[in-house]
């Protein structure tokens, strides 16, 4: 289970000046084989909320926790340990760019206990990709491609927590469709838990069983879906 | 490729892979650190006697070969190339940050790494110390305690830099950020470039003096000019290297866009090194020899003969040990005469055992043709006479009889 306890976070520039923005007191929780879709517009704090529930940034107040284990707080060694279970696919490249996407496979592959090449494989047939390219360079490959491979990576660990960061942008519908029903599987079979960033309502609808809303970032909503209809026919001035 | 993943992938094996990567782009520093080895060893080959060829080069090559460890290592380990960009690197950290990465185990392996080379510090040193013994004798204590003290400094040196580094590392994996925040760790980096391109420069230009060498003795020139050139030009012209390094920097050297640019302070910085050693070849080769009733002046281009009647005046006095003849020409400023090395090696095959005579036989001629001189500090003079060589108390003696300082020869 994940558990977001009174997590509060500043932004800070890359020289370590504080923008101005934060996210505050966020709670939540998440059991196992459950799908989150985390709404809100541009700039209401969602990638860097879904960058603290993956350790990236250290949280000011408050605590991630996974299966009960402090997470956020944790030292790069235990960080590293839980990581096992936990995959996220955001902006930034996850595979070294000069090495071929089978080489990258192989490498970080061996990270994890529950990686398997040939899963890796089958899932790239999956969203329908000639299987050649893994003999190109993550550089070769277009910006879509790219975020299909590095999503294929991941589902192919077989984490037990995957957080993704608008995995539908530069991709089209159909591999939309196939990355959701792949998702789907693996919540079947493996229990996973997923927390999808997005600006897309339908997705709600679509898989869904909880949603959080991010607003100026605080977290306005979370709940089932049921509730998150009721909830926003009441804000129908925001969600419109 | 149909291996399952084990999940307990050693972190060696991912340093050597990392290491693999990077070793092409690490060659250069290798080179510079063997160039510099080289020009501390001459150094200490060539050196004054005084320390600072053995001091100085024995130091200079520790304390560089020390720092060039420490990053040599931690480029090795802690960066990766990007495609066919020569330079350009990105940290690991970057794309290790997004997986279930031993950090902390990475870096104490690595760490680990960095004592390997050391061994070749020591090693320098070993041959260092060999040298500096056989040739100060007496001195070799001291000397021995200088290189341990160096050899525990050059030992906490990379230590104190995978201190800084690890924060660095561990920055690098929290944030994704490059160290931009990082003045001082920027600042650090910027020195060690500029470093590692004098050490660069330098390792060029001992490669040329190792080539001159090699004329010199086909050309049969006095063995001794080379050394003078190989003491006097580094110091002299490496504010060029220096300058031409941090231009290099400030026009990024590892940023793509300005690749283009990086070559041409690449060539610039290889045409100016060349000119400047022959600029200080040229200026350096220049030497007076006496020789019966001539005086040679010779340079590279050409040699002036001077009958010694021509000469208008002249000094004597001693430098850094040795006596000095300066001669005052009719069409040329002084010249500095180093009584002729050929001339000296003569000194012991004829009638001179020592330079003092040598000069006190053209004082004589001088004053016979009405050529006035002067009579400056002789260190000699101050010593205690009942410890000078019979021959050299003997030529003094006639120097300052024939100078006529009557005081001084009441001494001798």
């Amino acid at each position: 289970m994940l558990q977001a306890e009174n997590l509060s976070y500043g932004v800070r520039t890359a020289m370590g000046k504080p923008t101005g923005f934060r996210i505050t007191n966020v709670n939540f929780r998440l059991g196992q084989g459950y799908l989150m879709v985390l709404l809100g517009k541009n700039g209401s704090g969602k990638t860097t909320l879904l960058r603290l529930l993956f350790g990236l940034y250290q949280p000011e107040t408050g605590e991630v926790l996974w299966n009960g284990r402090n997470f956020s707080g944790a030292g790069e060694m235990a960080k590293s340990d839980i990581r096992r279970d936990i995959a996220y696919v955001g902006e930034e490249d996850i595979f070294f760019r000069q090495k071929s996407i089978g080489e990258n496979a192989e490498y970080f592959g061996d990270f994890y206990p529950d990686f398997q090449f040939k899963v890796f494989r089958e899932i790239l047939e999956e969203f329908d990709m000639d299987t050649k390219l893994l003999e190109k360079t993550l550089e070769e490959l277009s910006t879509g491609e790219k975020k299909q491979v590095q999503l294929a990576f991941v589902l192919a660990r077989r984490p037990k927590l995957l957080i993704l960061d608008e995995p539908g942008a530069n991709l089209d519908a159909v591999f939309r469709v196939s990355l959701m029903e792949r998702i789907q599987k693996q919540i079947a079979e493996d229990k996973l838990s997923v927390i999808i960033s997005t600006h897309i309502l339908e997705d709600v609808e679509d898989i869904a069983d909880y949603v959080a809303v991010m607003e100026g970032g605080n977290m306005e909503f979370f709940g089932d879906r049921d509730r998150f209809f009721e909830w926003m026919g009441k804000e129908q001035g925001v969600w419109k | 490729m149909d291996g399952k993943g084990t999940g307990r992938m050693e972190v060696k094996d991912f340093a050597r892979w990392v290491k693999k990567n990077n070793d092409s782009d690490c060659r250069k520093s290798i080179f510079a650190e063997a160039g510099f080895a080289g020009l501390a060893f001459l150094y200490a080959l060539f050196g004054d006697d005084n320390g600072i060829g053995y001091y100085g080069g024995g130091a200079l090559l520790l304390v560089f070969a020390a720092f060039s460890i420490g990053r040599h290592q931690w480029e090795r380990y802690f960066y990766v190339s990007e495609g066919d960009i020569p330079g350009k690197r990105m940290p690991v950290s970057q794309v290790l940050r997004f997986h279930a990465f031993p950090a902390e185990a990475y870096f104490r392996y690595v760490f680990s790494r960095m004592n390997r080379p050391f061994f070749r510090v020591l090693l320098f040193s070993g041959i260092m110390v060999f040298l500096a013994w056989e040739k100060v004798g007496g001195k070799g204590y001291e000397m021995a305690a200088f290189f341990v003290g160096l050899g525990i400094f050059c030992a906490i040196c990379p230590y104190l830099f995978g201190f800084i580094m690890k924060k660095h590392f561990l920055f690098q994996l929290k944030t994704g950020n490059e160290g931009m925040s990082h003045l001082f760790l920027r600042g650090i980096a910027a020195l060690w470039t500029a470093v590692e391109c004098i050490i660069l420069v330098m390792s060029l230009v001992v490669g040329l003096l190792l080539f001159w060498i090699v004329v010199s003795s086909f050309l049969e020139l006095p063995m001794e000019e080379t050394v003078a050139v190989c003491r006097s030009y580094p110091n002299k012209y490496s504010i060029f290297a220096v300058l031409i390094c941090i231009a290099m920097w400030i026009f990024g050297m590892e940023n793509n866009d300005t690749k283009k640019l990086s070559r041409f302070f690449y060539m610039i910085s290889f045409l100016s090194l060349v000119s400047a050693f022959v600029l200080g070849t040229v200026e350096n080769y220049r030497y007076t020899e006496i020789a019966g009733e001539e005086i040679r002046i010779r340079n590279f281009w050409q040699e002036d003969v001077y009958g010694i009647e021509e000469i208008q005046g002249f000094r004597i006095y001693e430098d850094d040990g040795s006596i000095q003849l300066e001669l005052d020409f009719p069409d040329r400023a002084v010249e500095k005469s180093f009584t002729g090395w050929q001339s000296l090696n003569d000194l012991y095959e004829e009638k001179y055992y020592s330079e003092y005579n040598f000069i006190a036989d053209y004082v004589e001629k001088f004053q016979k043709l009405g050529i006035e001189g002067e009579l400056g500090d002789v260190e000699a003079l101050e010593k205690d006479v009942e410890e000078l060589d019979p021959e050299v108390k003997r030529g003094l003696r006639r120097i300052v009889e024939l100078m006529g300082n009557y005081k001084t020869l009441t001494k001798l």
